[in-house]
C-alpha cells in the first residue's frame, strides 16, 4: 500500500466529523430521524468543503445495518464496505467520464432492481454538471418519480450548469467555505493525532493559502511533513509555499495604486523567479483587480470566489482607493493581456502595462483634479472678462471665428461658441471621454495673433501636456485605439 | 544514482520533492508548473523511477531495466501524454519523442495540436484500471496539463482524488492558474522557478558549446528560457549594436530628420524584412529597458543602457507603443523601410 495522503486518510466518516457543514449535516440527520428520507439531493459548493464526503456519509447512515441512523456504526459489514468503496448498492459515478446518454440510459435500467441487500440503492453522482444536456434530460423522469428506496445524490461545484428542471426535482444543499478559525482547529487537533506540531503562525498560513478549501490546507501539509518532519513553524511554511498568492497580488496592486512603478516591477521579477509565467501572473492579476473594483464600488455581493481571509485582504488593499482608479489599471492590464499572448516579448508588455498603470495616478490625478478644474474655471473666467473688455474690439480677425466655430463642433463646451478666445481654453476641458488627440493640430496661427495671451500660453502648456499625458495613456488601451 | 541531479537550480523544487521520496510519502498526484526548459519533465521522469525502480528503496539506481526503460520513455507503465490530435501522425510524435531523448529540452509539443481530448484522458483511466505490466505500479504523466479541455480535467477529476493503489499521475504545466480549481487542489503543486542567466550561460556552453561570452549575452537575452537561449543559440544571430546606436540618433539633437531618414532607408535596404523586423524588437526591449531604468530598475535584457538625454518615462512610453506597431506593420507586410521610418520620425516627434 503505498502512502496515503491526508486529504484521503483524514476523510470524514460520520456526520459529527464534517466541520462547518451543519447547516447540512444538521438537516439530513433530522431527515433520517424522522424518516423524510428525499429521493434526490444536491450538494453543490467550492472544491474541497466535504460533498462527496457527506454523500458517502449519507449513503453509510442509510444502509448501516443498524437501520437508517443519523449515526452510522462503523462496524457493520456495510459500514465497512461503504467505507472502503465497494458496495453493491452505492454506485458512485463520475459524471464527467460517464456523460453520455447511453451511460444514463443505462443507469436507469440498471435502478430498475431493487438494492442487492435490500437497503437503499444510491448512486452518488460526482461532477454532475458535465453531464450533456441529452444525458440530464433522460435522467429527468426517473428523477421524478424513482422506483421504491433508490435515492441520488449529485455534487458539483457549479450548480449553474445543471439544469433547472433537475435542480427543481432535487434537494438542494449549499456547502459553503470553510473559515480560517475552524480550519485551524480542525488542522491542529488531526496533526497532534498523528504526533505533528504546528505552530499558530504555521497554521495561520496555511489556511489562508487554503483559500478556504479543506484539500488545498491538507495538500500543503502533506508537503510540509514531508519537507520538515513534524515540527512545522511558520518559516518552513513561508520558505515552502513563497508567499500566499494572494498577498503577492495584492502587493503588486498596491504598488501600482500608490504610483510606485519600479516596486511592481520588483515584485514581478520575484514571482517570475519563483516560477510563476507571465500568462499566469496577468491572468491571477486581472482576477484579482476585479475583486477590487467590486470592493471598490461597493458591490461585494459579486465576489463570491473567495475565503474570508481574501476578502479582508481585499478589502484593505482597496481602502481609499477611487473606483474609477482601478477601473482603469484593470483596463489596461487586460488590454495587455492581449499582447502577451500574440505578441513576441510578453514580459516587456507585462511590465510596460505596469508602468503605464502605475503613472496612471500621477497623470490623471484623482487627488489632483480638483484643483485643476479649479484652474481650469479661473482661465475661463479670465478669458470671459476679458473678451468682454475687447468685446467693442472689432479688429479681431474673422479667420478665427470660423475655426472656433469649427473646433467647438467637436468640443462638448457650448459656451466656447460665442467668444473666440475662449475656443482655447476648451481644450482644457478635463477627462473628455475621448481624450484630445496628441495629433491635434496646434492652433499655431493664432498663438501668434493674440499676443496679450502669453502669460495664459505658459499655463496652458502646462494643462495641454495633462491632457497629452491623459490621452498617451489611452493609445495603451486597445479599444481608446 | 542521485534523483534530480541532471537539473539545474530548483533547489527548492527539488528538496520538497527528494524529502517525499526519501520519507516515502510520495503523493498521488502533482503538478510541476513553472516555465518551459526548467526541468519539470526530467523531475517527472526521476520520480517515476523512484516510485519504479525495485532495486533501490527510496529512489532509483538509474541501470537496471525500468530505470533505462523510463529515460527511454518507453517504460510500459510509465505513459505520457502530450496534446495530439487524433489525425497527427505516429510517426511525427515518435521522432518528436526521439529528439526528445537526444537533446533533453525540446518540448513535447506538435504544431496545431492544442489540447489534451477526453479519449486521451479515457485512455489514461482505462490503462490506471487494469494491472501494471510489471507489478510496480503505474505513472502517469500529462505534459501540457494546461490544455486539457474542460470536459477532459474534469474527467479525469474522481481519478486524480482517488487513483488505484500505486498509482501516481504527474502533470506537467507552465500556466496552473489556467487549470481547473478543482484539479489544482487535488494534486500538490511544486513550482519551478526560471533559471539565472548564469545557469542559463552554463547549460548553453554545454550544449551548443558556443563561447563564453556569446553564451552570456544569448542568456541574458533569454531572460530565464534556456529553451529560448538554445534555440537562438543555434540559429546564431550576429551581434548587432544597431539598435543601440540607432536610438542615439533618435535622441541626437545634431541630426536633422532628413538624415534620419536617410539613415533609415540605408539600413532597411541592407538589413531586409527580417533584418528589419529584429532591429525592431530590439529597439522595443531597448526602449523598454530604458523605461526600466527611468523607473528605477535596472534592465532585462541587456546589462547596462546607454545614456540618453530627454529619454523620460512619457517619451519612451510613447515610443514603445511606436515599435510595437512597427512590429506588427511589418508583419502585415507594410514595406519595411517605411514602417521603420515612420517608428523612427514619430519617435523622434516625441522626443521633441
Amino acid at each position: 500500500m503505498s502512502y496515503l495522503v491526508f486529504a484521503r486518510k483524514w476523510r470524514p466518516q460520520t456526520f459529527s466529523d464534517v466541520i462547518a457543514q451543519e447547516h447540512v449535516t444538521q438537516t439530513l440527520r433530522n431527515a433520517i430521524k424522522t424518516d423524510r428520507i428525499g429521493h434526490a439531493y444536491l450538494f453543490t459548493g467550492p472544491r474541497g468543503v466535504g460533498k462527496t464526503t457527506t454523500a458517502r456519509i449519507l449513503a453509510k447512515a442509510l444502509n448501516c445495518e443498524t437501520g437508517p441512523t443519523p449515526d452510522p456504526c462503523m462496524v457493520c459489514e456495510a459500514c465497512k464496505r461503504i467505507t472502503a468503496g465497494g458496495h453493491f448498492d452505492v454506485l458512485e459515478i463520475d459524471g464527467a467520464s460517464n456523460r453520455g446518454i447511453d451511460e444514463i440510459r443505462d443507469l436507469r435500467e440498471k435502478a430498475r432492481y431493487t438494492a442487492a441487500e435490500g437497503g437503499y440503492k444510491i448512486y452518488i453522482i460526482d461532477e454532475v454538471h458535465m453531464l450533456t444536456r441529452e444525458a440530464f434530460n433522460a435522467l429527468l423522469k426517473i428523477l421524478e418519480e424513482p422506483p421504491d428506496k433508490v435515492i441520488f445524490v449529485f455534487a458539483t461545484t457549479e450548480p449553474r450548469k445543471v439544469p433547472a428542471t433537475i435542480l427543481s426535482r432535487c434537494q438542494r444543499f449549499d456547502f459553503r467555505r470553510i473559515p480560517s478559525s475552524v480550519m485551524g482547529t480542525y488542522i491542529s487537533d488531526e496533526a497532534s493525532k498523528e504526533g505533528i506540531s504546528i505552530n499558530s503562525d504555521a497554521l495561520t498560513l496555511v489556511c489562508r493559502a487554503s483559500g478556504g478549501s479543506m484539500r488545498d490546507a491538507l495538500s500543503v501539509m502533506d508537503q510540509l511533513v514531508s519537507f520538515s518532519g513534524k515540527d512545522i513553524n511558520g518559516e518552513s511554511v513561508s520558505r515552502l509555499l513563497g508567499l500566499v498568492e494572494a498577498d503577492l497580488l495584492a502587493d503588486i496592486s498596491v504598488a501600482v495604486l500608490r504610483s510606485q512603478g519600479a516596486i511592481a516591477l520588483d515584485l514581478v521579477e520575484d514571482a517570475l523567479v519563483r516560477g510563476y509565467s507571465i500568462e499566469e501572473l496577468i491572468d491571477a492579476l486581472v482576477g484579482f483587480l476585479r475583486n477590487l473594483l467590486l470592493a471598490a464600488s461597493g458591490a461585494e455581493k459579486g465576489i463570491t470566489d473567495l475565503s474570508d481571509s481574501e476578502i479582508a485582504l481585499v478589502r484593505q488593499t482597496v481602502a481609499g482607493v477611487s473606483d474609477i482608479h482601478v477601473l482603469n489599471v484593470l483596463r489596461l492590464l487586460s488590454g495587455a493581456t492581449d499582447q502577451i499572448r500574440t505578441g513576441a516579448s510578453p514580459r516587456i508588455s507585462l511590465e510596460s502595462a505596469l508602468i503605464t498603470a502605475s503613472k496612471l495616478g500621477i497623470a490623471f490625478g484623482f487627488e489632483d483634479l480638483p484643483p485643476v478644474v479649479e484652474r481650469v474655471a479661473v482661465v475661463a473666467v479670465k478669458a470671459i472678462t476679458k473678451s468682454e473688455a475687447t468685446e467693442v474690439d472689432q479688429e479681431l480677425p474673422t479667420e478665427q471665428t470660423e475655426k472656433t466655430e469649427r473646433d467647438s463642433d467637436s468640443s462638448s463646451d457650448k459656451t466656447a461658441k460665442s467668444e473666440g478666445i475662449k475656443l482655447e481654453e476648451s481644450v482644457v476641458s478635463p477627462a473628455p471621454p475621448q481624450p484630445v488627440s496628441v495629433d491635434t493640430p496646434e492652433p499655431e496661427d493664432e498663438k501668434k495673433e493674440v499676443k496679450n495671451q502669453k502669460d495664459n500660453n505658459n499655463e496652458r502648456e502646462k494643462e495641454n501636456s495633462v491632457v497629452r499625458k491623459v490621452s498617451g495613456l489611452f493609445d495603451m488601451i486597445p479599444e481608446n485605439r | 544514482m542521485e534523483m534530480f541531479s541532471t537539473i539545474k537550480g530548483q533547489h527548492q523544487a527539488k528538496e520538497l520533492l527528494l524529502s517525499a521520496v526519501k520519507s516515502d510519502r510520495l503523493a498521488h498526484a502533482y503538478i510541476l508548473a513553472g516555465p518551459d526548459g526548467s526541468g519539470r519533465l526530467t523531475a517527472a521522469l526521476d520520480m517515476a523511477k523512484a516510485r519504479i525502480c525495485p532495486v533501490v528503496e527510496r529512489g532509483f539506481c538509474g541501470s537496471c531495466k525500468h530505470c533505462l526503460q523510463i529515460d527511454g520513455m518507453t517504460h510500459p507503465d510509465v505513459r505520457i501524454t502530450i496534446p495530439a490530435m487524433k489525425t497527427t501522425k505516429v510517426e511525427d510524435v515518435a521522432d518528436l519523442f526521439k529528439t526528445r531523448i537526444r537533446d533533453g529540452v525540446t518540448p513535447l509539443r506538435i504544431a496545431g495540436n492544442t489540447y489534451i481530448s477526453i479519449d486521451q484522458m479515457r485512455e489514461v483511466g482505462h490503462r490506471l484500471s487494469r494491472k501494471s505490466f510489471e507489478g510496480y505500479g503505474f505513472v502517469e504523466i500529462i505534459y501540457d496539463a494546461h490544455k486539457l479541455r474542460r470536459e477532459a480535467a474534469n474527467s479525469i477529476l474522481k481519478t486524480l482524488e482517488e487513483p488505484p493503489d500505486g498509482a501516481m499521475i504527474v502533470l506537467v504545466t507552465s500556466r496552473v492558474t489556467g487549470m481547473l480549481p478543482t484539479v489544482r487542489s487535488r494534486a500538490h503543486t511544486v513550482r519551478f522557478g526560471r533559471l539565472t542567466t548564469s545557469l542559463v550561460e552554463d547549460l548553453l556552453i554545454e550544449r551548443t558549446g558556443v563561447s563564453r561570452e556569446e553564451a552570456s549575452r544569448l542568456a541574458v537575452q533569454a531572460d530565464g528560457s534556456p529553451g529560448k537561449a538554445l534555440v537562438s543559440g543555434k540559429s546564431k544571430i550576429k551581434e548587432s549594436n544597431q539598435a543601440v546606436t540607432l536610438m542615439e540618433m533618435i535622441f541626437s539633437k545634431s541630426l536633422g530628420d532628413m538624415e534620419l531618414v536617410e539613415e533609415v532607408n540605408t539600413l532597411s535596404r541592407k538589413l531586409g524584412r527580417d533584418g528589419i523586423l529584429v532591429l525592431c524588437s530590439e529597439l522595443t526591449s531597448l526602449t523598454h529597458d530604458l523605461r526600466r531604468a527611468a523607473a528605477g530598475s535596472k534592465p532585462i535584457s541587456r546589462e547596462d543602457v546607454p545614456e540618453l538625454s530627454g529619454a523620460d518615462c512619457e517619451t519612451l512610453q510613447g515610443m514603445e507603443i511606436l515599435f510595437r506597431q512597427c512590429e506588427q506593420r511589418l508583419k502585415a507586410n507594410v514595406s519595411p523601410s517605411m514602417a521603420i521610418a515612420a517608428a523612427v520620425v514619430g519617435s523622434r516627434r516625441r522626443v521633441r
